[in-house]
This record gives C-alpha cells, structure tokens and sequence, in this order.
C-alpha cells in the first residue's frame, strides 16, 4: 500500500549561482592527441616521405572542419537571431575557410604550381575578418563602458605585435615584396581577432558565457601565435612540415570546437 | 506593474528572441523560474531580478543588452526644466498599440477622462458617455496595455474600495518626420518614478 522510499534522494537544489567550469580533461585529451600525432610524424625516417604531407594536409582540414561544424550547429541552434545567428556563422564559415584552403594549397602544390602567394591565401585570409566579425558584433551588442586601460590595450596589442612582425621582416624581405605584405596581413589578421577575443572574454568573464569566451580566447591564442610564429620561421626560412608548429593550429581549432560546445552547454 | 513597464514589457520578450534566439530565452525563463519563481513577463516589474539573471548569463555584457534592449523601445529627451521628461516610442509595435488606442474613439475618450486626476471606472465612463458593457471592456483594454495605471482608492458608502485609474501620460505628440511616424509621450512623474525599467534608462 504505502511505499516508504528509504534513499538518499535529496530534494533537488537550485543554484545560487550558475558556474560553468572549463573540463581540463579536454585540454588534456587534445595535448595527448597532439603529442601523439607528432611523434608519429617523427616516426617517418624520410622527411621528405610524400605521405607526411598527406597526413598533415588530412589532420589540419579534419581539425578545422570539426571547428567548422561546431560552429555551423550553434548558428543553427540560433538561427534567424540577428547577433547569434549570424555571428555564429560567420565564425563557422572563417573555419570553414581554413579548411578550404588548406585544401587548395596541397592541391597546388599536387599540381606544381606556387601554392604561395595563392589564391590559398586569400581563402585563408578570409578566416580573419569573418571572426573578426563574429567577435566584433557580439562585443558591439553587449558592450558595456570599456575602461580606458582596457581600450588601450585592445588597441596596443595588435599595433605591437605587428609593428614587431614588420620591423623584423623588413630587414629579411627584398624590399616592400608580396610576401612581405602577405606575411603582414596575416600577423595583422591574427593579431586584431586576439585581441577582440580577449575583450569579449573580460566582458563576459563574470557570467557562464565567461567560459566558452575565456576558452575560445585560447583557442585564439593559439592560432595567433601559430601564424606569428610561422611567419618569423618563413622569414628565416626554417618552417617544415613536421615542425611541431603545426599543433598550435590544430589545437587551436580544437579549443575553439570546445569553446562552441560549451556555448551550447551554457545558453 | 508599473503602467509604463507593462506597456515596454510587451516588447522585450521578442527583442530577447530576435537578438539572441528562442534557445537563450528559453534558458532565461528556465532560469528565472528556478531562481525566483517568476516568468520573464514577471521578471519585468521586478527588473532587479531579471538583471540578476542577465549578470548570471553574461557578466558585464548584461548592462549592454539591458540598454541596447531599451533603446530600441524608447529614447528619452531630457527637457530643460529636468522636470518633464519626452519619451520617443522607438518600438513599432508600442507605435501601433498607442495609435489604436488612440484611433478608437471610445478609448481616446476614457485616455483624456483619466488624464491628470485619477478616477473611478464608473465616472471614467460617466465622463466619456459610453455604455458600461463595451466601457467596461475598453478601459480592461486600456489596463493591460498599460496605459491606464491604478492610482489611489476610493471607499464607497458599504465600505468597498474601489481603485482610481490615472493614464500612464500626460501628453501625447503624434507626428510625421520623413515618413515616419514619430509617437512621443511624456509620462507622469509617479509612472517614471515607479518604473524600474525608466530607472535604468535615466542612468
């Protein structure tokens, strides 16, 4: 008749506070997986084995089209709002980019032709300002009073990042070249998103939507310093296929699919 | 509610889902409902609550989205006296809803009776000359909308209190700039006061 429930059911208690925690795990699992992809690399006696160059072409499209449908699920998710939605798949579609063009360069290259400059670059270029855009309409919608400290810095960021770039460079380049300004727009590219990413992480830092900004931040972080620090070795003339280099950018697209899920978790 | 957050409140809900999708404003509500036992329409009288919520969301970001969603309803024009204040609809389904009031002539009638002094729903009518069946619904109307406030009570001769109604503003200005029809009110005192919506729009 009666059932007396003798459990440890405790009545259910709302927050009173929302948290979001950042799993580390993940980070470990992409750290793990990189290190193991690089080892592998290192594992070919032949670097110049055709098949590295497969491998690494695969694993860069494959990372940024997972970012790509991360993104593409969220826009979808908010699809028809006009800051969400649109932001986005803005994002989306700059991952997108980078797969393409990744695709694009291995093909050139397949068929002899200078993959760089290219029409890769514009392709890969493209990344920036859609990001860009993600990250500058979401900021412009819920910008508060920046402080000047924080403006500054926003500010100083890139000029210095790439005044860097652009004093360096000179000195290396024949002259104000293609490839000068090439590698210039990517260290611009890269380093205007960075410093926006960091932005949105300070105005969303004491919210839930702090989280996947924060972890999106580093995603960016490490794309950023991916492209700077593959321009300083193109400069020197030191880049090769196998350099561990290449993981930045592989897990930079990682954190940021991370960060799109967390988004979804969170709103 | 405050009679002018209940006119502003009827806008908010679809700027949320406009801007930032039905998904989030689902986990708004969700949210409000579990932290304070309110619905977003609630949640507008007691701003404080919702703002906590937005805080909860989006940090910082709260004071953007709370301003940007403001702005697209009303813009307020200090005047020099600082006294009285003009409030520039921006929301074009307000626009409409003040003009249909407006428009009907029963309800145009029953929104000046009720101008500057409160009264009573039988001398509201008694003023305007209209029938208590459709009198009654009109001024339920005006009621929702917000246009007309509740303000003070009156004790009838049994000892029933009957609450006074006073319209929500004191001028209204209609007019027509560039094709756009521009709808500015300017609002009692007491309805600013007692609006926590206006409260962050004045700062």
């Amino acid at each position: 008749m009666f059932s007396f429930k003798k459990s440890d059911d405790k009545p259910e208690v709302v927050a009173e506070k929302l948290t979001e925690k950042i799993n580390y795990k993940i980070f470990l699992i992409i750290i793990a997986g990189l290190l193991v992809y690089q080892f592998y690399l290192y594992s070919f006696k032949n670097p110049d084995d055709p098949n590295i160059e497969i491998v690494e072409t695969t694993v860069t499209t494959i990372t940024a089209l997972v970012a790509s449908a991360a993104g593409f699920l969220i826009a979808k998710r908010y699809w028809k709002s006009n800051i969400f939605g649109m932001s986005y798949l803005a994002l989306a579609s700059g991952m997108l980019c980078n797969a393409v063009a990744e695709r694009i360069y291995y093909f050139l290259e397949q068929q002899g032709q200078t993959p760089s400059p290219s029409v890769a670059d514009w392709v890969w270029l493209a990344f920036y300002p859609l990001t860009f855009y993600h990250l500058a309409r979401n900021i412009k919608f819920f910008k508060p009073k920046i402080s000047t400290p924080v403006k500054a810095f926003v500010i100083l960021l890139p000029v210095v990042i790439t005044g860097v770039y652009a004093f360096l460079d000179f000195g290396q380049e024949q002259g104000l070249t293609t490839n000068y300004f090439l590698g210039l727009a990517y260290i611009v590219g890269s380093s205007v998103i960075l410093s926006a990413a960091i932005l949105g992480a300070i105005i969303f830092r004491q919210g839930t939507l702090g989280t996947p900004w924060l972890i999106l931040a580093i995603g960016i972080v490490l794309t950023t310093l991916g492209d700077n620090w593959y321009s300083y070795l193109d400069v020197y003339n030191q880049y090769s296929i196998t350099h561990p280099l290449n993981l930045l950018w592989y897990g930079g697209y990682l954190v940021i699919a991370y960060a799109l899920y967390k988004h979804k978790k969170v709103l | 509610m405050s009679g002018l957050d209940a006119l502003i409140a009827k806008s908010i809900k679809s700027i949320v889902k406009d801007n930032l999708g039905d998904a989030t404003f689902e986990r708004i509500e969700k949210r409000l409902f579990e932290r304070h036992g309110i619905g977003f329409t609630q949640a507008v009288e007691d701003f404080g609550k919702l703002d906590v919520v937005l805080r909860e969301f989006f940090g910082d970001g709260a004071v953007g989205i709370e301003r940007r969603i403001i702005d697209k309803i009303v813009i307020l024009e200090e005047s020099k006296r600082n006294e009285k204040k003009w409030i520039t609809l921006e929301d074009s389904r307000l626009i409409e809803l003040m003009l249909r009031s407006l428009g009907d002539d029963d309800k145009k009638n029953l929104i000046n009776s009720a101008i500057g002094e409160p009264l009573i729903i039988s001398d509201m009518l008694e003023i305007s000359k209209i029938p208590q069946t459709s009198g009654y619904r009109k001024i339920n109307a005006l009621i929702d909308d917000g246009i007309l406030i509740p303000q003070g009570y009156v004790t009838t001769h049994d000892g029933k209190r009957v609450t006074k109604y006073k319209a929500v503003f004191e001028n209204i200005s209609i007019s027509i700039e560039k094709n756009k029809i521009v709808v500015k009110v300017q609002p009692t005192l007491e309805s600013i006061k007692n609006s926590h919506i206006m409260q962050i729009v004045c700062t």
